[in-house]
């Protein structure tokens, strides 16, 4: 059986990574509105991410106010790609052929 | 994902009326100062040279891309502050910036050269001779900056079809005291609907990115829960 990355296993980091994947940034605003959490829940995922080396944060100002964007790194875009292809294979091994009657 | 952000023009249909307010003022202004200069109106006359001063600022600050950009940035932070910033190529902005410059130099004198020169040609033809320059000046802007989306190739195709259109005899000319509405009307009301069109795009696009990113999820603020029928 094909090994699943556990950090990306999770539903709601599965679908941070997943609009992460679709662009080279986002900031907070944009994943807290896209995604629908709340912000404690959101930041703890972000420092999990972050943790396992999948998301790299970026913190700049905008004119005076302080902005965080979150871009997935090369290692992160690597992992969703692989835990795609673990559950594609799962997929495959977990199909049953069809009995002709 | 892409669609969406791709898609986000509402601070360009803003940035299209900024500029058809420009592009109105380069025709009315100088009908007012030929007016006020025939009359002896020397008030007139200053207010009017001095609109159009302000209004050939705003045009270079619109015709050059990294001005226009910036604008158009800080538009779109207003108008997005909601649903927050999103960055699709991070290319767009370590690339080589003189190609843009020369490409609005290029734009700005064919605009000046038809103002000056406009007069000698005959009005059913202005709006297919500007298409000349319009046409490739937007494709090539277009493609420069891609992140604009597919969508923003309507207005230039839309321009280029009117001028067509227009040549083939069709009624669509205004003449007299109308007559800059044959490049004012089809300029601003094929970027306007492209730019409207691609603004509802991405409402859609947004619709499905929140469904898709949301499905069978409930945030209860500590853990994640998905639901069994998610």
């Amino acid at each position: 059986m094909a090994e699943l990355d556990r950090t990306i296993h999770e539903p709601v980091r599965l679908r941070i990574v997943s609009v992460l994947s679709g662009v080279d940034r986002a900031d907070f605003n944009f994943m807290l509105a896209t995604l629908a959490l709340s912000r404690g829940n959101l930041a703890s995922h972000m420092d999990k991410l972050e943790g396992a080396g999948y998301v790299e944060v970026l913190k700049a100002f905008s004119g005076k106010i302080p902005r965080t964007e979150y871009r997935l790194t090369t290692a992160g875009r690597k992992a969703l790609n692989e835990y795609w292809a673990a559950l594609d294979t799962i997929r495959a091994q977990s199909r049953v052929p069809q009995r002709s009657r | 994902m892409r669609i969406y952000a791709q898609n986000r023009t509402l601070g360009e249909l803003i940035w299209a009326g900024l500029f058809s307010l420009i592009f109105l003022g380069m025709w009315i202004l100088p009908l007012w100062i030929k007016q006020a200069n025939a009359s002896g109106n020397t008030a007139l006359l200053w207010l009017a040279i001095v609109a159009l001063a302000c209004v050939a600022a705003g045009n270079l600050m619109i015709a050059v891309p990294r001005w226009s950009m910036k604008l158009m940035a800080r538009i779109n932070d207003c108008v997005y502050a909601s649903e927050g910033s999103v960055a699709l190529d991070p290319t767009c902005e370590s690339r080589t910036r003189w190609p843009d410059v020369m490409l609005a130099i290029g734009f700005a004198i064919c605009i000046l050269a038809f103002v000056a020169f406009g007069d000698l040609i005959e009005p059913k033809y202005q709006q297919p001779v500007t298409a000349l320059y319009f046409v490739p000046f937007s494709i090539a802007f277009i493609l420069r900056h891609p992140r604009a989306g597919h969508l923003q190739f309507l207005a230039p195709l839309l321009y280029a079809w009117h001028a067509v259109l227009i040549v083939l005899g069709a009624p669509i000319v205004f003449s007299g005291q109308l007559s800059p509405l044959n490049i004012l009307l089809p300029t601003m009301g094929y970027i306007m609907f492209t730019r409207l069109l691609m603004h509802l795009y991405s409402r859609v696009a947004l619709h499905k990115l929140r469904a898709m990113a949301q499905v069978g999820y409930y945030d209860n603020g500590s853990e994640a829960e998905v639901s069994d029928n998610g």
